[in-house]
């Protein structure tokens, strides 16, 4: 069982983006489950979502807040200030992280792996919401994609064309620029 | 049969409502609820589900709609939540006195104030007198798959059904279901034969004044059918199994053979039971589970046989303030009818959506384990306070005035 | 605040006071932030002085006068003078105009001019040690006199009339511009330790490279007196309209006949033809061009037409003779062209002459500076004065300014310019005078129409000081013809003020916060533990003078 949690704020798409990846496992064939932790449903406000992804042997499922993540997705660098995302994150998991900063310089404990990609510059570069909202669901799953091997970019992208057909091709644009551009820090610990 | 997709615990629900081809659906719009009645309004509108939605300004006046499009012999449907099931009470009661089988879905909401979209039982409890059949779904297969099961039995006896959902962790769960074949279903579900219907050629007075000479039997006569409805329940959710390929049935026992310990649960947090007791027979635990899937008619022959002789943990995300958790209730006058001596212990959890996890179970296994006197009600995960009863010693706190705080 | 670790810690009930509101520290879920952003109203943008409308409006409505007058004399000390006279361009840009009309802006600068005309001027700084010179005593070289002296330097202020005032005193008609109200102003000038000398005349007992040598600057604002020629056969025959308005303050003036004409389409032209009805003869304007074209501000028109001031338009004086007593002017008929340079359509000779018979005719055509006591050492390419945006010249101790660098223009102009200048003059010599921290925190943002919250407003008309109507004015000579509003209509005008981008303290943003996130400390103070960037103060502002920012912007400074 592979278990994922997303941190962003109301309107970056958090929520969409744990349904893709829960969906890009889905497609694969594995019992998956996404759910979100609506604090209250306002633009600004914090967000989590989580993600199971479960083994082929896995009998029983569980339906409760991911505390310990293997991984987790940040998808506004100033909830790393809180040290809220990094709660229970077991060691050796990765951070991927919207940030234009370099993975190293973030302040995260060496204990994790931090991927670093500019989810914001890539969302408004393909249109996806605002210059100040931008909408950076998508990007960041590639950068997950590229940075875990978790899903494949190829499922990521299937999986986003699920989700959200009416804007497949910008979403799809901006996943694979985050896979090609994500960078990516050494374990220092 | 069917399809495999990824879908919310909601989005089944109007599956469910789909796949039962309901005619007439009404609803106002509620968090966590509001997306079973969005998608409803979407295929009606791009005619995927031929029916008529009428958009009204209250919980009420959707309820008294759809009352009103059965009597007209419609297949009808709505959901709801908390607050919103509230305002429908008046009507709920109204529905049944007209014997119209609507089926509703209420996706379970602690009630204000303070303020709260979580989930907590208690909305849908506060109903328990009403005369509707209810059920409880744990799974989004079962968030679809009970709107169908309850159609089937509601249109037999006529009476109208709810089936309950927890807020989040069932409501906006996406996982895997079986989206079953329309000719599958519709070989279980025939089409609804009304017993009367509206008709201004065969004009009739529905919901008149009936005095006490005669009211009495008009009601024994809905009490019969909800008795009736308790064999049904099982007959219709065995046919589920041959028709459409899951079982159903008012009780679902886990591990219960040899189970010393038993939990008692209801909904989603059930399959955190399950697993909780898995672990616990891994450490040589006699621990077994039964879940309560109906609540009303209420499996009065299944529980006495599977809890009788048992010690029992009830677990309830509800309260009957001044009383227990309200399973606990039920389970208890269940158990006083003839049963051997068997030691129930309610346990009231999750109250607000507060999370219920397989620690909580076991934390509560060890509390049980550790009593030899039933308790009536053991509060779990109050911050602060061991598991135990409230305390009813406690000073009401005035608020302290706003200039001695410091901001 | 309770840690909230343990039930007791809990309130009985679920209430979001500051004592139990660490339940929600909602502050962190805040990607935007409200933020008190004072900018620039409509009004003051228009202002040419750019007074500070709503903020000394906020001042007078709650009854502090010495606020409201030091606010307005921050950038203009005569509101005495400028409620009477100043052409209201602030109105045209109040954000109300398109509703009921405009706030009645100089209706009100009138009324705190007279309810402060006791009070002393504000203190000025201390002394600086430096002399500066100002040479005319108009409108720029009052208003530059007064920031000079604020500034702590001594002034010394030079007048070639008998009277300070200049163009207020002399150019502006008694019925607009009491000569009372001038001497008020310039007894108080005096009384902040400004010197006058009269009767001296630069050209004639002053020198200006005297005066370099003796000040540590000086400013020249002598105004435009000087009549244009028009250049047509017996021109000799006019008289000025510039001199009858000086003339038309001494009692007893009258005109040399009942039939007069007036030649121009300016102000002087209209002031001159005004006067002569008052003073019981007839006045017809010749103008060249339409109405549309006329330089003069509407109201002085409108009040010329209901006074009985005849306007014959598109005609233009070709010759002038004497016929006995008569004065006989030949006036062709003229036909409106192309656009010229100032972007009105030019006027074109038709060849239809008429004769028209008058006992005198006045020429108004325009006014221009007197060059003469200037060394060409400070003159440009185009034999003008070279000067620079606030007045400096090719010397370094010599600014000018007013009507002698602009050609005529306003008095609200021209004492904006006296402040620019002053403040130049500070640059040059070091002083100041001390200005509050509202003018650096104040942003440049105009706030425009579709930035207010109109519903806030109910909808009221407007209220006008009292002004005697056309009948009354004629019969009151060379009387003031307005008036003073009472305080219960300047109060009731005040709240009509939409307060752009000036928070008057209303309170809507504190009503309306649903969080609690408000204190009110003399005004709206966000909380940021609390305020979740709802954006609802900022929506709700009636005057647009909260902002929402975004705060990865704060963050970054």
């Amino acid at each position: 069982m592979i278990e994922l949690r997303i941190h962003g704020r109301g309107g970056q798409g958090a929520v969409v983006a744990s349904k893709a990846l829960a969906q890009a496992a889905f497609q694969q064939g594995h019992y998956v489950q996404s759910y979100p932790d609506y604090g209250v449903e306002r633009r600004g406000a914090p967000v989590v979502a989580f993600a199971r992804i479960a083994e082929p042997d896995d009998r029983y499922f569980v339906r409760q807040d991911i505390r310990e993540p293997d991984h987790i997705l940040v998808l506004d660098p100033t909830l790393l200030e809180s040290g809220a995302p990094l709660q229970g994150l077991q060691d050796g998991g990765w951070v991927v992280v919207n940030s234009p900063d370099e993975p190293g310089t973030l302040g995260v404990p060496p204990q994790y792996r931090v991927a670093a990609v500019d989810a914001s510059a890539i969302a408004v570069r393909h249109g996806l919401g605002t210059a100040a909202q931008p909408v950076v669901n998508t990007a960041i799953l590639g950068a997950f994609a590229r940075a875990t091997g978790v899903v494949t970019l190829d499922e990521v992208l299937a999986a986003i064309e699920h989700e959200v057909p009416a804007r497949a091709a910008d979403n799809i644009a901006a996943a694979t620029e985050a896979y090609e551009t994500v960078r990516m820090g050494a374990l220092r610990a | 049969m069917g399809e495999r997709h990824l879908l919310t615990g909601n989005h089944a629900a109007s599956y469910g409502a789909k796949l039962s081809r309901a005619e007439v659906i009404s609803a106002y719009p509620i968090t966590p609820q509001t997306t079973i009645v969005e998608l409803l309004s979407e295929m009606v509108a791009s005619g995927e589900l031929d029916a008529r939605y009428i958009t009204v300004e209250s919980e009420h006046s959707a309820m008294a709609a759809v009352i009103g499009a059965s009597a007209a012999g419609c297949r009808t449907y709505t959901a709801t939540s908390g607050q919103g099931l509230a305002l429908m009470h008046e009507m709920l009661h109204w529905a049944v006195g007209a014997r119209t089988p609507v089926v509703l879905t209420n996706v379970t909401r602690a009630m204000a104030p303070g303020w709260s979209i979580w989930s907590e039982q208690t909305d849908f409890l506060s109903q328990r007198d009403v005369g509707w059949m209810m059920l409880f779904a744990e799974t989004v297969q079962e968030a679809q798959d009970f709107v169908v099961w309850m159609y089937r039995v509601a249109e037999q006896v006529f009476l109208p059904g709810m089936v309950a959902m927890d807020a989040f962790i069932l409501s906006h769960t996406s996982e895997p279901l079986i989206v079953h074949d329309q000719a599958a279903v519709d070989a279980y579900l025939p089409p609804f034969d009304p017993l009367y219907t509206l008709d201004p050629a065969e004009p009739r007075a529905y919901g008149g004044l009936v005095n006490r000479d005669h009211y009495f039997e008009i009601r024994y006569k809905a009490f019969e059918a909800m008795e009736r409805a308790g064999r049904l329940l099982v007959e219709a959710g065995e046919e589920f199994g041959e028709a459409l390929g899951h079982r159903y049935g008012p009780v679902d026992p886990f591990m219960m053979d040899d189970a010393e310990i038993v939990f008692v649960s209801a909904g989603a947090m059930t399959s955190n039971v399950r697993y909780a007791v898995t672990l616990l027979r891994e450490r040589g635990i006699k621990a077994g589970l039964l879940r309560l899937v109906a609540f009303r008619p209420f499996p009065f022959e299944e529980v006495r046989r599977l809890l009788e002789g048992r010690k029992v943990a009830v677990l309830d995300r509800n309260m009957s303030s001044g009383h227990s958790g309200i399973f606990a209730e039920e389970i208890r006058s269940a158990l006083s009818m003839g049963a051997a001596p068997t030691e129930v212990y309610g346990y009231v959890l999750g109250i607000g959506g507060r999370d219920i996890r397989v620690e909580t179970v076991l934390d509560v296994a060890d509390d049980l384990m550790s009593r030899d006197e039933p308790a009536r009600t053991l509060y779990v995960g109050v911050k602060g306070l061991p598991i135990g009863p409230a305390r009813a010693d406690r000073e009401i706190a005035r608020l302290a005035p706003l200039e001695e705080v410091s901001p | 605040m309770p840690d909230l670790s343990h039930v007791d810690d809990y309130p009985e009930i679920p209430v979001s006071l500051r004592s139990s509101r660490g339940v929600l520290r909602t502050g962190d879920w805040r990607n935007m932030r409200p933020v008190l952003a004072e900018r620039v109203s409509a009004c003051t943008h228009e202002c040419p002085a750019s007074v500070p409308i709503p903020r000394y409006f906020h001042h007078l409505a709650a009854g502090r006068l010495e606020e409201a007058f030091a606010t307005f004399t921050l950038r203009n000390p005569f509101p005495r003078i400028t409620g009477r006279v100043c052409p209201r361009t602030c109105e045209a840009g109040c954000n109300r105009v398109d509703r009921e009309g405009p706030v009645s802006i100089r209706d009100l600068e009138r009324y705190l001019g007279e309810a402060t005309a006791g009070l002393p001027h504000l203190p000025s700084a201390e002394a600086t040690g430096s002399k500066v010179a100002v040479v005319g005593s108009g409108p720029a070289g009052l208003s530059a006199a007064y920031y000079l002296r604020r500034s702590g330097h001594e002034v010394v202020v030079f007048e070639s009339q008998p009277e300070a005032g200049g163009m207020l005193r002399y150019g502006i008609p008694e019925y607009r511009l009491p000569s009372a109200v001038v001497d008020d102003e310039i007894a108080r000038l005096q009384a902040m330790g400004i010197r006058f000398r009269t009767g001296v005349a630069l050209g004639g007992d002053l020198d200006l490279g005297n005066l370099e040598d003796e000040y540590d600057a000086v400013f020249v604002a002598t105004g435009a007196w000087l009549g244009r020629s028009m250049g047509v056969e017996g021109e000799s025959l006019m008289e000025s309209g510039l001199d009858f308005l000086v003339a038309s303050h001494d009692a007893g003036v009258r005109p040399p006949g009942r039939r007069c004409a007036v030649v121009g389409g300016g102000n002087t032209a209209l002031d001159v033809a005004r006067t002569l009805r008052r003073l019981g003869a007839e006045a017809t304007v010749l103008y060249r061009r339409t109405p549309d074209e006329m330089p003069a501000i509407g109201e002085e028109y409108r009040a010329a037409v209901e006074e009985g001031v005849a306007f014959e338009f598109l005609t233009l004086p070709r010759a002038l003779r004497k016929d006995g007593a008569d004065l006989v002017v030949t006036l062709e008929t003229m036909r409106l062209g192309d656009p010229d340079d100032s972007g009105r359509r030019r006027p074109e000779p038709t060849g239809d002459d008429r004769e028209a018979r008058f006992d005198a005719v006045y020429s108004a055509i325009g006014e221009t500076a007197s060059l003469e006591p200037f060394p060409d050492a400070l003159k440009g390419g185009d034999g003008w004065l070279a000067v620079g945006p606030s007045g400096e010249t090719k010397a370094d101790r010599v600014f000018v300014g007013g009507d002698l660098a602009t050609g005529p223009a306003t008095v609200v102009e021209a004492i904006a310019w006296g402040r620019r200048t002053a403040e130049a003059v500070n640059e040059r010599i070091g002083g100041g005078y001390e200005v509050p921290d509202w003018v650096a925190e104040q942003g440049d943002g105009v706030v425009g129409p579709t930035d207010i919250n109109p519903a806030t407003f109910p909808d009221t008309d407007p209220h006008h000081a009292p002004h005697l109507d056309a009948a009354a004015r004629l019969a009151a000579g060379m009387g003031e013809e307005a008036g003073t509003m009472t305080d219960a209509e300047a109060l009731a005008e005040i709240e009509r003020c939409y307060s752009c981008g000036y928070c008057n303290e209303c309170g809507t943003c504190f009503v309306f916060c649903p969080d609690v996130a408000i204190r009110w400390e003399d005004g709206p103070v966000f909380d940021y533990t609390f305020c979740k960037g709802c954006d609802i103060c900022t929506t709700e502002c009636p005057g647009h003078v909260i902002l929402t920012v975004k705060e990865e912007e704060v963050a970054r400074g």
